[in-house]
């Protein structure tokens, strides 16, 4: 549950999204706020369907916000 | 009715808890046939009504804003199931007799049961329509309640070698309500372990 190689641009794109808090998005998405924390700070890979309910969020593509971070 | 935090009634109604437990499970002796044994249930109940209730109105902020509201659940399942082992065990001979007609074992279990009950109940009412768990909650829950299995077959497995591997005359003690309550005493080692276990997962999860 900790450590993954999935990158994400969560941060980012809330703060694109006119400063959307992570209560906000985690509301918009249907978890915890929590898990947006974990996500963020990349202790946590959400699962096929999460992904998508947060690219939708931000009205972008699952590639635009989640990406392999090779080591 | 509207109510407004107060962390002086908040503490209060904590010690109020506190000391409840203290009177419901420890120190009925001397007041147990006056008026005044039911200052521990009084206590037990106004306490946890009144500390409840601060929690619900309590600015979500500090380890309520860091904490999922499983993990709260879990610290909330420890502390209860911590105490009522702790009792079990301080009490242990009461339970190597039949437990029919033992009153006040019965009211102490039945006690720690609904003041549980109610807090549950009160946080499910302060969370409203909020999500209380997603898939990250019910990841952490499926791999704590591996280790709250592996507790309760471990007990399991060492009763049964004591039971089946002993001679006879070392088994006097092995009374049926004795063994009723071991098993019952693993059931809640287990849900303790369950619970301790989502706690530390959560716990390395934020570092």
């Amino acid at each position: 549950m900790s450590g993954t190689p999935i990158a994400n641009e969560i941060r980012r794109l809330r703060f694109e999204h006119g400063e959307m808090t992570q209560e906000a998005l985690a509301q918009a998405c249907g978890v915890t706020r929590q898990t947006i924390i974990a996500l963020e700070a990349g202790r946590y890979a959400p699962s096929l369907e999460l992904a998508f309910r947060i690219a939708r969020a931000f009205e972008r593509g699952v590639e635009d916000v989640f990406h392999w971070e090779s080591t | 009715m509207e109510f407004r935090y107060s962390p002086v009634k908040f503490v209060a109604g904590l010690l109020a808890v506190l000391v409840g437990f203290w009177f419901v499970f420890w120190e009925p002796g001397p007041l147990d046939e006056s008026p005044l044994y039911a200052i521990g249930p009084l206590l037990l109940i106004a306490g946890s009504v009144v500390a409840a209730i601060q929690l619900s109105v309590r600015p979500r902020t500090g380890l309520e804003g860091m904490a999922a509201p499983a993990e709260i659940d879990a610290w909330l399942a420890l502390v209860y199931v911590g105490v009522l082992i702790a009792w079990l065990l301080s009490n242990a001979s009461a339970f190597t007799v039949s437990w029919m007609g033992n009153k006040a074992t019965s009211i102490a279990l039945l006690q720690i049961v609904v003041v549980y009950v109610v807090i549950t109940a009160v946080l499910r009412g302060r969370r409203g329509k909020a999500v209380v768990e997603d898939e990250r909650d019910r990841a952490i829950r499926s791999s704590a309640a591996r280790w709250g299995r592996h507790a309760l077959i471990a007990c399991v497995v060492v009763l049964l070698a004591v039971l089946g591997m002993s001679p006879a005359y070392k088994l006097e003690w092995a009374s049926p309500p004795t063994v009723a309550f071991l098993l019952f005493l693993g059931l809640l080692l287990g849900w303790l372990f369950e619970n301790m276990a989502t706690i530390v997962y959560y716990w390395r999860d934020r570092r």
